[in-house]
Formats: C-alpha cells, sequence, structure tokens
C-alpha cells in the first residue's frame, strides 16, 4: 500500500489565501499557483499521511461533489500537480 | 547658498542647463535615486528643462547611482541619418536610435538602469497613485491604458508616484516612485491634451518601437512630496474597453499575486524574500479588476474606492 | 602595489579605510565593482564587519542590490546542480564542478559573494557522448548551430559547445580536459580527474583535490584571452590559496603537483600576480621554487608583467592607462596563440573579426528586448 505525504522539510513556503495558496519553491526558486483541491488536500496531508481511498472518502465528505466519480477524478489531478511541483510525495505505508 | 534652498533644473538658466548636460554634470536627484547625465542633444535639454524643471539638481561632485550618455552616433551615417546611442557607464546598454528619439531613450535607459540594478525594491511594471495616504499599485502590460489612466487621475488631485515603476521596499513594504514624466503613447497623447488643455507634454516623436510617444510632466506638488513613500492600499488591474462603464470587479488573491509577479522585473532575483515580499503586498492590498471606457467615469469610480477621501 | 584609483580593489583590502571615503570616491567603486563583477563580494564581506552600516548609505543600497544577486545565484547553481546530477545520474557519468559550482558546492569560503552564470563541469573524455545525450534528454541542447563552431569546438576546444536548458535558460559548459588538445602546454587532466573528491551528500558529484583547484583556476584565468572578470578571478585564487593554505602539506605538496600534471607555468603567474596585486601570502621557498621550475624568462616575465598589471585591474576608464587596451590585446592574441595552432589560430582570428559585427548587432537587438 501507498501513501501521500507532505514533503517535511523546509523546502517549500505556502501561503494561504481563502480557498486558494500560493507555494515558493525555496529550490528551485518556482513559484507555483494551488487550486482549491489541491489546497485543501495540502491542508489535511500533513507528515503522516494518507492513502488514494482514505484521500477520495475525505474529499467527497468535504466538498459538494455530484458524484463519486468527480471525487476521485479531482483528487487524482490534484495529487498528480502535488508530485510535479514535489510539494507532495508518494511512499510505502509503513506499518504505523 | 543657504541650506534649505535646493537648486532645481527650473532655477538653471537654459544655456547652464545645456552646459551641464554637454559637460555631463548635470546631477538630477530623482529620489531614491541620482542620475548623472552626458546629452548634448537641444532636445533632450529642452525636455528636461520642461518636464523635470520642479526636480532638484545635485553639485558635480555627489555620488550618482546611474551614469548616462547619449552619444551623438559617430562616422558616416552622422551625416545621413544621425543616430543617438545609451551608454551606462561608458558601455553602450541597446542599439542606437534615430537622433529625434534621443529623449524618449533617456526615459526608457533609465527604466532600464533601475530595473537590472536596484536590487534593493521589488520592482513591478506598474502605475503607482496616492490619495490620503493610500497607495494604489496598477500593474498592466503595455496596450492596457495605464498610463492614460494614471494621467487622467494626476491631472485630477492624485500624486503621481510613478507611471512605470513601482518600487516596493523589501522590509518597509511601502511603495517608492520618483515622479518622473508620464510616457503616453498613440492616440492617449491626444486624449490628454484635450483632458489637460496646456498641460506641459514634449513634442511627440513619430515611429518609435512604441509608435508615436510624448512625455507629460508630473505635477508640482508630486514632485515635491516624492520622498513621502506610501502604503500600497489597493491593486487594480486596469483596462481600456472602447465604450464600457468603468467599473471594479473584485479579483482573488492567488491569481493577483501571480500576475504582479509576472509584472516584475527582478521577482525571480529575490528568492524566499521576494515571495515573503510578495505575499505581504497582496495581503495588505484588496485587488480589483478595472475596465474603463471613458476617462471621466474611470476617475469618478477611482474616488469611491474604499479608504480614499473625497 | 600602490594604486590610487582602484577604489574596489583598496575597499577588498583594506575595508577600514571606506570609512574614510567621499561620496566621489563611492561613486567610483561602486561603478569599478560592477564593471569588475566583485560590488557583492566587497557586499558579503562588509555584511560581518562592526560599523558596516554606518556606511554612505547611497553606495550601501548598491552593495545591497549586488548581494542580493549573489545570494540568489548561490541557490540556482546548486538547484542547477542537482538537476545535472539527477540528469547524468541514470548514464553513469561520474559528474566533476569546476569553479564557481564546485566553491559553491564545496562550500568553501571564496563562494561567498562570488557571481558566475554558467556552470562547468569535466568529464571523462570517453564519456563526452553519454553525457551529451543524457542531458539532451533533460533538456539541455547545443547552443552553436553554426558549423565552423561546432567543428572548431568539437576539433580543437578542451569543452563541447555550450548546452542551453531549453526551460531555464541556463548554460552548462561540458569540458573533458583542462585545456584544448591543441594547446602548447599538455595538462594532464586524467590525474587531475582521478584525485576528485566526492562532495558530502551528492552521489555522483566531485571537485577537483584542493591543489588541482587551484591549479585548475590558475590554468583557467592566466590562459583564457579574456580579462573582464580578471580581477574576480585573481580574488578566487587569493581565497583558495588563502583558504586550503591553512592545510597541513598544501604548500609543500604545490609545486611538486604543478610539476606532476604540467601545469607549473600558471602556477608561478597566480602565485605572483596574488602576492604581488592582492597581498596573497605566499611562502618564499614556494615562490621561489615555482619561479625555477615554471617561471618565465626576463624578457617574457617583464612583457607579461607589463600586460597582466593591466589587465586584472577593473575592467573600467578609471583603471585604465594608455596602454590598457594594448595590454588586453595582446593577452588575447596570447590565450590564442597558447591554445592552437599558427595557421588555425589566424583562420580563427579573421573569422572572429568578420562575424563580430553581426553578432554585436544581435545581441544589441536582443538587449533591447528586454527593455521595459
Amino acid at each position: 500500500m501507498l501513501a501521500y505525504i507532505l514533503e517535511p522539510s523546509g523546502r517549500f513556503l505556502l501561503h494561504v489565501w481563502e480557498e486558494e495558496a500560493l507555494v515558493f519553491d525555496t529550490c528551485s526558486g518556482d513559484t507555483h499557483m494551488l487550486d482549491p483541491v489541491a489546497t485543501a488536500l495540502v491542508g489535511r496531508l500533513g507528515e503522516s499521511g494518507l492513502d488514494l481511498p482514505a484521500l477520495q472518502r475525505w474529499l467527497d465528505e468535504t466538498f459538494v461533489l455530484p458524484d463519486q466519480q468527480a471525487a476521485s477524478t479531482l483528487a487524482e489531478a490534484a495529487l498528480l500537480n502535488l508530485r510535479a511541483i514535489g510539494l507532495v510525495r508518494l511512499v510505502p505505508l509503513e506499518d504505523r | 547658498m543657504s541650506a534649505w534652498f535646493r537648486l532645481k533644473i527650473a532655477d538653471l538658466p537654459f544655456n547652464e542647463l545645456a552646459r551641464r548636460l554637454r559637460d555631463g554634470t548635470l546631477l538630477l536627484d530623482l529620489h531614491p535615486f541620482v542620475v548623472r547625465i552626458r546629452a548634448p542633444q537641444a532636445a533632450v535639454a529642452t525636455a528636461l528643462g520642461k518636464l523635470y524643471a520642479h526636480f532638484p539638481v545635485q553639485e558635480a561632485d555627489a555620488f550618482a547611482d546611474f551614469h548616462i550618455a547619449l552619444r551623438p552616433g559617430r562616422g558616416l551615417r552622422r551625416w545621413i541619418r544621425p543616430q543617438v546611442s545609451f551608454e551606462f557607464d561608458g558601455k553602450q546598454a541597446f542599439k542606437p536610435l534615430p537622433e529625434d528619439q534621443a529623449y524618449p531613450m533617456f526615459e526608457w535607459g533609465l527604466n532600464w538602469c533601475i530595473a537590472a540594478h536596484a536590487h534593493q525594491f521589488l520592482i513591478l511594471h506598474a502605475a503607482v497613485i496616492e490619495r490620503g495616504g493610500r497607495a494604489i499599485i496598477m500593474p498592466a502590460p503595455p496596450g492596457s491604458g495605464k498610463s492614460t489612466l494614471c494621467a487622467g487621475l494626476v491631472s485630477r488631485g492624485w500624486r503621481l508616484l510613478s507611471d512605470e515603476l513601482a518600487l516596493v521596499h523589501m522590509e518597509t513594504g511601502l511603495v517608492h516612485g520618483m515622479a518622473r514624466p508620464i510616457n503616453l503613447k498613440n492616440r492617449s497623447i491626444e486624449v490628454i491634451r484635450r483632458f489637460q488643455p496646456g498641460a506641459a507634454m514634449s513634442d511627440p516623436v513619430n515611429d518609435t518601437v512604441k509608435g508615436t510617444v510624448a512625455l507629460l510632466g508630473p505635477p508640482a506638488e508630486s514632485v515635491s512630496r516624492v520622498r513621502e513613500a506610501a502604503l500600497p492600499a489597493h491593486i487594480v488591474f486596469p483596462r481600456y474597453l472602447a465604450d464600457a462603464p468603468a467599473a471594479f470587479v473584485p479579483a482573488d488573491k492567488t491569481h493577483s499575486a501571480m500576475r504582479v509577479a509576472d509584472e516584475a522585473f527582478n521577482y525571480g532575483i529575490h528568492g524566499r524574500r521576494g515571495f515573503e515580499a510578495l505575499t505581504a503586498l497582496i495581503d495588505r492590498c484588496t485587488c480589483h479588476e478595472f475596465a474603463y471606457g471613458s476617462l471621466e467615469e474611470a476617475i469618478e469610480a477611482f474616488e469611491q474606492l474604499p479608504g480614499i477621501p473625497q | 602595489m600602490s594604486r590610487p584609483n582602484d577604489l574596489i580593489l583598496q575597499g577588498l583590502l583594506e575595508p577600514a579605510s571606506l570609512e574614510r571615503f567621499s561620496p566621489g570616491q563611492w561613486d567610483l567603486l561602486v561603478r569599478q565593482g560592477r564593471r569588475a563583477n566583485v560590488l557583492s563580494r566587497l557586499a558579503l564581506l562588509l555584511q560581518g564587519r562592526k560599523g558596516s552600516e554606518y556606511l554612505f548609505a547611497p553606495a550601501r543600497a548598491h552593495l545591497e542590490a549586488a548581494a542580493v544577486i549573489a545570494r540568489q545565484q548561490e541557490v540556482a547553481i546548486r538547484w542547477e546542480v542537482s538537476c545535472i546530477q539527477a540528469a547524468l545520474q541514470e548514464s553513469g557519468v561520474p559528474l566533476v564542478l569546476l569553479k564557481g559550482a564546485a566553491y559553491v558546492m564545496a562550500n568553501l569560503p571564496v563562494a561567498q559573494g562570488r557571481v558566475f552564470s554558467d556552470v562547468d563541469i569535466l568529464l571523462p573524455r570517453a564519456q563526452i557522448a553519454d553525457a551529451e545525450s543524457a542531458l539532451m534528454l533533460h533538456g539541455w541542447i547545443s547552443s552553436h548551430h553554426d558549423a565552423y563552431y561546432q567543428r572548431y569546438y568539437r576539433q580543437w576546444m578542451h569543452e563541447i559547445p555550450p548546452m542551453l536548458h531549453v526551460r531555464r535558460g541556463t548554460v552548462i559548459d561540458v569540458h573533458h580536459a583542462i585545456l584544448p588538445e591543441t594547446a602548447r602546454i599538455r595538462a594532464n587532466s586524467a590525474a587531475m580527474l582521478a584525485a576528485a573528491v566526492p562532495v558530502p551528500g551528492m552521489p555522483g558529484v566531485a571537485v577537483l583535490a584542493p591543489m588541482d583547484m587551484v591549479l585548475h583556476s590558475a590554468t583557467h584565468l592566466f590562459h583564457e584571452g579574456e580579462f573582464d572578470n580578471g580581477l574576480r578571478d585573481l580574488l578566487d585564487l587569493d581565497g583558495l590559496l588563502r583558504h586550503f593554505g591553512l592545510q597541513a602539506d598544501f604548500w609543500s605538496a604545490l609545486v611538486p603537483r604543478a610539476v606532476q600534471v604540467g601545469l607549473v607555468r600558471p602556477l608561478y603567474y597566480a602565485l605572483h600576480y596574488a602576492s604581488l596585486i592582492l597581498g596573497t601570502p605566499v611562502p618564499g621557498e614556494v615562490m621561489a621554487a615555482a619561479k625555477t621550475q615554471g617561471g618565465p624568462g626576463p624578457v617574457t616575465g617583464w612583457l607579461m608583467d607589463a600586460c597582466m598589471l593591466r589587465a586584472l585591474r577593473p575592467n573600467h576608464p578609471s583603471c585604465a592607462d594608455r596602454w590598457t587596451g594594448l595590454a588586453r590585446w595582446l593577452l588575447y592574441v596570447r590565450s590564442h596563440w597558447l591554445r592552437m595552432p599558427l595557421p588555425l589560430l589566424l583562420l580563427h582570428l579573421t573569422r572572429k573579426a568578420l562575424v563580430k559585427e553581426t553578432a554585436v548587432q544581435e545581441s544589441r537587438a536582443e538587449d533591447q528586448g528586454a527593455q521595459p
């Protein structure tokens, strides 16, 4: 089983405005924008990590979404984006 | 000469102004910078005398931040199609331009000097005006009607900080301007002439890379208050739209921050501190889209912005 | 050496004297420092000094602005190196960093406030093709499309044409030797590569060993023809010698190592000019050994002094006399003379002179595009 965790080091600076956020990567110097789903995910993930089904359930409960399919599509797209930025990593879920 | 008296461009007889420009001993005080200028072209002396009349000058042995020379072209060309080249501390910085563009070239070249060197500030490509201690920053790409709007507002009592460069202090977050002349292009020259008859304006120069350009002199009061930095209160993204009613639409902070970063000359150079300065600026400002079709309506709308005294 | 006009040098060597500078002197110092690309070095030197906050404020703003760029370049270079490492990792090519990037990654004091633009790397010649294709796979492209330059680099130079990253706009200079194949001096690049030391925490990344780092820096400065950054590069040597000079055995092993890898002449010049211009402490017997084993003859020595003592000043009109232009030109020709056989030299200089005009015009046009 794999889990998503937030990059723990001080590499990223996050500034949240209402539902959206800006992320600054202190290594590359790039600035990225996070949409509401990505911002919420970052807020929920923390360092403990969550697997994809758990994330989707949480997304479904938090946002008013038309169906289950929408929740998983949104979550996957946002996670892909967050992983491309480097803010979120996919790691093997240790027996915690 | 008593200590409180500061010699201004207007205090110099024209011949003395032209002599200093020829000798490279004119030090123009554009707080927070001092520029040393060498420019033998009569058109430059005329334009500086007219548009920078209220600016202080400094003595020839003072510190200058930027040494600028507008050098007449050499060789055969000088007789056929005379040119002018812009030198920064003795090094040519741009491709030469036709000689009649010497004065606009001074303005553009000076903008480059500041944007390329003054990294003690976060520098935005934006107009800045102020009223009642509340500054409005208007970042915008060329062609958005930013300068026209800025000129119109300034002619109706708003203080001019800058038409092109907003200098945001990295620690205090205060915005500095230089109250330099406003760069008008093409149709806006005629618009402002009609809007503000009798305003000090340089002779229009045709066929520049930006079309026809003319520079509008800043109000004397803006120049005399140039040392007062202002706290930004609003960020407005202006857009001229023929026949559109003047209206503000709230802009979300995240997108506004990205647009401000796009209009910054040195956001990337500041790294982490640039991000902190940018987010602090957006935090303290209300952000708006602003479309306008008539200058009169636009000015009325600006007076209705929250916190702006009537 | 007394150079009353070289205010930036005075500031770097005797920061205490800055307290007495007039606004006019500060004006000149900033211009010289900007042109020589060492303003940021002065800024970082002053940052730790008591009383610096009372120095002339308008000049301090320029120092601060220069420091902003230097700090950002350090961050950028670390990121760039990690990108290059990632690109080369799969291909298994070992990566040795040179010059600025090496100083930063090895956390040397000389990296403080150093301004540079490109990353220079050294690879075994046999692995250049692998490295080039790995870099291309990760977004770097060859910057010279001109067939002449491609051939010039590939056939005669010790590096391949600079590679430009399409997205970040950064440039890597990929070297496979310390000096060109055709150079009159043969350097044992393989021995230097073999002695490279790994960078802690960066698998696959190394820098040259201390002595070799000095020798490469010296070779680079005294064999290149462009002295726009001459003072900055001499300050590098000064910083390296002062830092490594504290290590036991550094000084005693330096000249023997230079003899071994064939770079004793540039080492002599480095020691000679660094101590002469910057007061770098060099033990007398080391200087004497370098001179005996690789110093120039009296005529060459006199001519080199006449040229170098001019070219190593800031490239600013206030630091020039009537011979400065000639000195820089002679050194430029010398660098090519050292690098290639005479017929090739003539061909190359002629071609450069012919294409210079168009190149200047193009780069000016680009500059203009950057104006606000």
